[in-house]
């Protein structure tokens, strides 16, 4: 697969818009959902898709051919993301401070929804925080995958993951999310 | 408060990077502590919730709205022979070993092209550019270079004189010069190392000092009649510019700006 990328990176670097067709055809979604699990905007996920390959193709030539064509297309994937979520006006973020003492659990939700309900949870996280989780569940990435693709230390992602795994219990507490 | 131990366990038992030892010991600090199993069945529980979720499926126009925002260059079939072809290919592709590729490209371009003008050396003022012809591969271009613009440049105090043409095509450009000096003179040939990459270079005869290629530079000493030809690969198809300056002992002797990328024809508007 990885040998697969390079060959259609090789190809779309002598212009052949037929292999970067195909790049963008096996990874538009696992981007657009990126953004998606980011930012929770349809539009703005298409958006963000769309400038990230268009900034991976004007890129191309850069990549360096020994590492994988996907923790880079990741890593400028979750930078755009990162971006256009901090552009958006503010919800209000939880972080580890104000997240204390906020147990009050309202609004039952039936539980068909319940997993779309904790996606919206997420929402109310710090970005720092989302983007490890969102990696770690909904991309399926693992602790050294998502410290290459941040570029922070291992431990550091563990430690982010723990913290906002117990920011987003709290929350779904508040909301009363089962 | 719960040990960073046992969180450290509980994280990656929901992970599943457990070893078989960790989850054992785990489970029994489950049956013992309630807080440590109310935590793990909580982070638990919402873990699955979100490893359940479905991928939302991107915009059916997405796709296509993405290739439409490309300007794909058109892309040019070699006629050369299939090798020329190949290490065509594989220069532009290695794009993190590109500029070394390039240069040693560049230098067997210069080793060929010494050979050619050490068995024809300059022997006027007069340049013969088609010396060049034909003998660049960079790209994958094999169309002959377009003429550009011919410059010629004397220094009536030091009768240092300079003369030369540009060529180019869609991604090779070429200086082609002569230098006559009684003395020695530094020489900088300036270009614009976003426009243009340096490949190699050429030269009749020996020249002075060392030659250095840095931050957009080529510099040599030169004594003599000395005939060089500069190759650099185009980034770009925008026209730039080169500018060719000699000095001795840092007073400028002259400084001459030539333009690449644009016919002959035109540079003579210019």
């Amino acid at each position: 697969m990885v040998d697969d990328d390079q060959k259609l990176v090789e190809q779309s670097i002598l212009g052949d818009s037929k292999a970067f067709d195909r790049l963008v055809e096996k990874y538009q979604k696992l981007v657009f959902n990126l953004a998606y699990k980011m930012s929770r905007n349809y539009d703005d996920s298409a958006d963000i898709t769309q400038a990230v390959f268009l900034k991976v193709y004007e890129k191309l030539r850069s990549f360096d051919p020994k590492y994988k064509f996907f923790s880079w297309l990741y890593r400028v994937a979750v930078n755009e993301s990162l971006n256009a979520v901090q552009k958006r006006v503010p919800n209000e973020q939880f972080n580890e401070e104000t997240v204390v003492g906020q147990d009050s659990p309202h609004d039952r939700v039936d539980a068909e929804d319940v997993s779309q309900r904790v996606q919206e949870a997420l929402l109310e996280l710090d970005l720092n925080y989302r983007i490890v989780i969102v990696l770690k569940h909904f991309q399926d990435l693992s602790y050294e995958e998502i410290s290459q693709i941040l570029d922070i230390p291992e431990k550091k992602v563990k430690s982010r993951l723990f913290s906002g795994r117990m920011m987003l219990r709290t929350i779904c507490r508040r909301r009363g999310i089962a | 408060m719960i040990e960073e131990k046992y969180i450290d366990l509980i994280q990656q038992e929901i992970d599943k990077r457990n070893s078989a030892g960790e989850t054992a010991e785990l489970q029994k600090l489950l049956q013992t502590n309630v807080e440590v199993r109310q935590l793990y069945e909580d982070l638990l529980k919402m873990s699955n919730l979100m490893d359940t979720a479905e991928d939302v499926e991107p915009p059916s126009t997405l796709k296509s709205s993405i290739m439409s925002q490309i300007n794909f260059p058109s892309r040019q079939k070699s006629r050369g022979p299939a090798f020329v072809r190949q290490i065509a290919e594989f220069i532009e592709t290695r794009s993190s070993f590109q500029y070394a590729y390039v240069f040693a490209a560049g230098l067997i371009v210069g080793v060929a092209l010494y050979s050619l003008v050490a068995v024809h050396p300059a022997t006027s003022s007069a340049v013969d550019p088609e010396s060049v012809s034909g003998t660049i591969i960079l790209g994958t271009s094999t169309a002959p270079l377009t003429v550009g613009q011919s410059f010629h440049t004397k220094d009536n105090k030091t009768a240092v004189s300079l003369i030369g043409q540009t060529k180019f095509s869609k991604n090779v450009a070429t200086i082609d010069f002569i230098i006559d000096s009684n003395r020695p003179v530094n020489i900088a040939v300036n270009f614009d190392a976003k426009a243009l990459t340096f490949s190699g270079y050429s030269q009749s005869q020996g020249a002075l000092g060392e030659r250095r290629v840095a931050d957009g530079v080529f510099q040599i000493t030169n004594q003599g009649k000395n005939h060089f030809v500069l190759v650099f690969e185009r980034r770009s198809s925008d026209p730039s510019e080169i500018v060719v300056k000699a000095d001795e002992s840092g007073s400028v002797i002259f400084e001459k700006t030539v333009a690449v990328g644009i016919p002959e024809s035109d540079s003579r508007n210019r």
